[in-house]
């Protein structure tokens, strides 16, 4: 259905278009979510695996404010794995491959159902602005829908261009076309645009392959799933990994003087972090393999993703280099790699809530910010969504900060640091992974995503109750004393919180002294056990990363006044004023995080915002 | 008013005047100062009437420090307009350290340059025109330390320190490759090499902790203790230094019951020499406080001149060595000398420090001894710290020691430990900003499917 009124509109329907919607329409707005074409909302234009080192964190972050994507990832997913498992509790991610067509089709159930939001098939050609406040959005044939926000999540469709050697075509993902004008007209009230690169491998057919020449990668024995509220996942395939080797990249090597990437073609920087193999091959030339991942593409189709081997090389050079890999000898290629080149806006042209700071009600969340990545697209959509809403209220935005959640790290780094090449999340971004755990998503977020209505009450009376037990183990593992038996016979005995330090040691390994134990409702919840191990474990580690959170927070709070203007404040250093002109922090925490900006600047900054 | 974390710095300038003041602002200074300041008349420091002066006791633990004079400036009346605390202090420069280092361990931190005076603009203090003078002052203060650090040994210290910065950061990049892909299975952290940076990074910062000291010691001049059993002839020695009577000298053992500190000047080096009660067992309960007084003062001194009678049977003889050997390992942070006394009476013994106080050589060997380590032919190797890299080079050090075995310890939290160096670490060299990471991972690595 089309009205002609919404509240807030959702431009595009990829994994920020849909959280943003489902959020938008949720907490009660009339919500429109305008896509070129309906049937590829949620697709999973790239790898078929959502979660993994980092991302995963945010995809049960987003769980716990009442998102989407862990519950469409568990009923889609076809094998489960927490990465990270042999290092501590902080580090284990969650990741899974899934279904490519059961993945779109559980999202679009999903929005179906939700009351309050139409799904529209159109291209949006302006977006109408009058004053520096949204009035609404143009679509193709010249329909007008009015709105008060707008949420655009245009992915790389904005001017999309598509590479494969010497060939170029326009469009945003293949087979899909591009929308042409949208990133014109916001240039035209100002907004600043670049290009960024990206790029994806060929799909080659599961029966081409010779996997007895390959090695096996099982999902977990006891899969886990992203969400809280799904019971329970199960694997239903086998990946497999194989190596390029010497031959292979003397092969590609002859495509390089075709390639869009070395010719020039292609002036968007991409992903450092996800190189090409091309570029793999040219700057570590000294590494005789690179290892890659054969990942099916869901339970129907006979197309298998190789992961690690993304290029822009002509076809036929495509072809040969994988046919010199072990295992894919006889391969056929279902579609062959591309690069994509597309227009972004550098984010620092964004608030922390993911609004303009140039228009009024203008959101902007996903890949059009700079960012790569299904995960940080959909925690993007969750938060414009939410803050769309907000922001039609009349209502302060809500901004997660770098200790609450990899969310807020996100938010936090995009509209203060910006970025010039696809951003994507790491554990290492976040100065205080320590705490921002998959394990605990749900203590520090459902209260909020309760408050806001995305969650149900249910769900956050039952994480207050968990937070009640952790309380009240914890007070009781420090009184009892306990006993552990090692492996090697050795009886250790002291308080059962001090014996939980030792690395190994389960809670439910010790023995407690007196005929004392933990009561029925803590020992029968392995979500409080784990928090206890946890939380025993990283004691100290965790003291002092809550101390720097409270500086930290001293400083976030020291706010900036938006109308300051740094050309008058002469003590700046030149690099300083020039930083601050640019970035325009909020807070003097947030100046602190720009490079050019100096103590002494800092020191002199503050004089003039009391 | 908000919590504001309180602040401490000395008032008046370097060097040694009468009296030094120690200023402290922000929440909690009061109660903080209830628990190291007692006045003399009872009750807490924090009920005395604001802006009156009360006289008290200074103590560390059961140290008493100094006698000092203290002000209580309630919010908002005081210069910052928070809570501020003034403590006018003897003017040993000993004295305002240990002052400023036990505040810094209560919980206070030093202050940044103009800090207070910021602080009293904020608080509606100061008008606009006196903070953009501020400003000024704030850019031209960090400017000169700017300066003075690329100057200190032609560079040589942040040379020194950006090279650990750099071995940090490779270190740290290792590890956060095999954290954020972990899937890859890159292992490639060598524990040894790490392992062997932070043995050397912490001796470094401990050689330069000590250079500090000696550098420090160098502008207030060593403190010298005269220690040793009644009658060992320690006030004979310390009138021979001071070359005229200072001390009451008499044959009865016990007569020096509190402490003497005299300055002298020799071969261009200050020093300063305690001469101190004996130490024996005592029913005089006055003697008994000079005594344990003597033993307090061994933290306050840089040299402790055990002194032992020569003429002194030699199984008593043998009985000192001990006592010697174990005071001097009790207070590990002095360095302590034997010094036979009496060697016109005595047995002769040959060491370097035999002294008759009637053989001028002798004591002049004694002296030419201890000022061996300060003459000006090292000091040009001393690097002048300031307060300020004294503080980060102790965190660091701190951090340092705490780690205790590299490989036992599990990789997110070795990188959180090593994030935790490169903080105070940074604040020597320039900032590392989580990019700088990630740029030495992406330049060194090929990762990424």
């Amino acid at each position: 259905m089309v009205r002609r009124q919404y509240d807030i509109i959702v431009i595009g329907g990829g994994h920020a278009g849909i959280e943003a919607a489902s959020a938008s329409a949720r907490m009660g707005c009339l919500t429109a979510l305008i896509t070129l074409e309906l049937e590829t909302i949620g697709r999973l234009s790239c790898n078929p695996a959502i979660g993994g080192m980092a991302k995963g964190q945010l995809v049960c972050e987003i769980d716990a404010m009442g998102g989407e994507m862990a519950k469409i990832a568990d009923i889609s997913g076809i094998q489960f794995k927490t990465l990270g498992t042999k290092k501590g509790p902080a580090m284990w991610s969650p990741r899974s491959q899934n279904d490519k067509d059961l993945y779109p089709f559980y999202a679009q159930q999903r929005l179906r159902e939700i009351q309050g939001l139409d799904l529209i098939e159109a291209s949006v050609e302006d977006i109408l602005i009058d004053k520096g406040v949204i009035k609404g959005v143009r679509l193709e044939k010249g329909d007008f829908l009015s709105c008060r926000a707008v949420i655009l999540c245009a992915g790389t469709f904005l001017c999309g261009r598509m590479y494969t050697g010497e060939d170029q075509t326009v469009g945003g993902r293949i087979e899909e076309r591009s929308a042409e004008y949208l990133s014109g007209s916001l240039r035209n009230v100002g907004f600043e645009t670049a290009r960024l690169k990206t790029g994806t491998p060929p799909r080659i057919h599961r029966d081409s392959i010779n996997y007895s020449s390959c090695e096996k990668d099982f999902g977990d024995e006891n899969p886990q799933p992203f969400s809280r509220s799904s019971k329970e996942v199960q694997n239903q395939i086998i990946c497999y990994t194989t190596w390029t080797n010497t031959q292979t990249h003397q092969i590609l090597e002859q495509g390089f003087d075709r390639s869009p990437m070395f010719t020039g073609r292609i002036s968007g920087s991409g992903p450092r972090y996800c190189p090409s193999i091309e570029d793999k091959v040219f700057r570590f030339a000294d590494k005789s393999g690179h290892m890659l991942f054969l990942e099916p593409e869901g339970l129907n189709t006979d197309s298998v993703y190789v992961n690690g081997f993304s290029t822009s090389l002509p076809e036929d050079i495509q072809a040969m280099g994988l046919k010199s890999i072990p295992g894919l000898e006889e391969c056929k290629i279902i579609r062959k790699g591309y690069a994509v080149e597309y227009d972004y806006f550098p984010p620092h042209q964004l608030l922390p809530s993911l609004e303009s700071r140039r228009v009024g009600g203008l959101f902007m969340a996903g890949q059009i910010n700079g960012t790569s990545g299904y995960e940080e697209a959909a925690a993007q959509g969750l938060m414009a969504g939410i803050n769309a809403v907000m922001s039609f209220r009349g209502e302060n935005p809500i901004i997660l900060d770098r200790s609450q959640a990899y969310i807020g790290v996100l938010l936090d780094d995009l509209s203060v640091l910006s970025t010039t090449e696809p951003y994507r999340m790491f554990t290492s971004r976040a100065e205080y992974r320590l705490l921002l755990r998959r394990d605990n998503a749900d203590i520090r977020l459902t209260e909020l995503g309760g408050n806001l209505g995305l969650v149900e009450p249910r769900q956050v009376g039952r994480v207050r109750e968990k937070m009640k037990l952790v309380r009240e183990g914890e007070l009781l593992l420090r009184k009892l004393n306990a006993q552990y038996i090692g492996g090697d016979g050795t009886v250790w005995a002291d308080k059962a919180w001090t014996l939980l330090k030792r690395s190994g040691v389960q809670l439910t390994s010790l023995v407690f002294s007196d005929g004392e134990n933990l009561p029925d409702s803590i020992l029968n919840d392995h979500e409080v056990l784990e928090q206890l191990e946890i939380a025993s474990l990283y004691e100290g580690y965790i003291d002092r990363q809550v101390r720097e959170v409270n500086q930290f927070k001293e400083q976030e709070e020291k706010l900036i006044p938006s109308e300051i203007d740094y050309r008058k404040i002469q003590s700046l250093s030149s690099e300083g004023r020039e930083k601050l002109t640019k970035f325009r922090p909020r807070s003097l925490g947030q100046a602190s995080r720009i490079s050019g900006v100096s103590r002494s600047d800092l020191s002199i900054l503050m004089l003039y915002i009391k | 008013m908000s919590s504001v974390q309180p602040i401490v710095a000395r008032a008046t300038p370097l060097g040694e005047g009468a009296i030094a003041i120690v200023r402290l602002s922000g929440s909690g200074v009061f109660e903080i100062t209830d628990q190291l300041f007692f006045p003399d008349r009872g009750g807490l420091f924090s009920t005395v009437p604001e802006r009156t002066m009360s006289i008290g006791r200074l103590v560390d633990g059961d140290r008493s420090l100094d006698h000092p004079l203290a002000v209580r400036f309630q919010a908002p009346r005081s210069y910052t307009g928070e809570d501020m605390v003034e403590l006018h202090l003897h003017g040993n420069p000993l004295i305002v350290d240990s002052t400023l280092q036990l505040f810094l361990r209560k919980g206070c931190r030093l202050a940044e340059p103009g800090e207070f005076s910021r602080r009293a603009f904020l608080n509606g203090k100061m008008d606009l025109a006196q903070a953009e003078g501020l400003a000024d002052l704030i850019r031209a203060e960090s400017d000169i330390a700017l300066d003075l650090a690329q100057q200190q040994l032609g560079g040589e210290l942040s040379r020194r320190f950006s090279h650990f910065r750099h071995e940090i950061v490779d270190f740290l990049a290792l590890i956060e490759l095999e954290l954020d892909f972990v899937q890859e299975g890159y292992e490639l952290l060598d524990y040894e090499k790490l392992s062997s940076t932070l043995q050397s990074l912490l001796s470094d910062i401990r050689d330069l902790l000590v250079s500090y000291r000696t550098g420090d010691l160098l502008r207030r001049g060593p403190r010298i203790l005269l220690l040793g059993r009644p009658n060992a002839g320690k006030s004979s020695l310390f009138n021979a230094i001071l070359g005229y009577s200072r001390s009451l000298v008499s044959s009865q053992p016990g007569t020096t019951r509190d402490y003497v500190e005299e300055r002298i000047f020799y071969r261009g080096v200050v020093l300063h020499f305690l001469d101190s009660a004996g130490i024996r067992e005592t029913d005089d309960d006055l003697e008994a406080q000079g005594v344990s007084f003597a033993t307090n003062l061994i933290p306050l001194a840089d040299h402790v001149l055990y002194l032992i009678d020569s003429s002194l049977p030699e199984s008593t003889l043998a009985t000192e060595d001990n006592h010697f050997i174990s005071l001097s390992q009790k207070y590990s942070q002095s360095h302590f000398l034997k010094v036979y006394s009496k060697q016109d009476i005595g047995v002769s013994i040959d060491t370097a420090h035999s002294v008759s106080v009637f053989d001028r050589l002798s004591v002049e060997h004694l002296l030419d001894s201890l000022i061996a380590q300060y003459s000006t032919h090292k000091t040009d190797s001393l690097i002048l710290l300031t307060q300020r890299q004294h503080q980060k080079l102790l965190a660091i050090e701190s951090f340092l020691s705490s780690i205790s075995n590299v490989t036992d310890t599990p990789t997110e939290l070795l990188a959180t430990d090593l994030r935790a160096i490169l903080q105070p670490l940074s604040e020597l060299t320039g900032a590392v900003t989580n990019e700088d990471i990630l740029d030495a991972v992406f330049s060194g690595f090929c990762i990424g499917k």
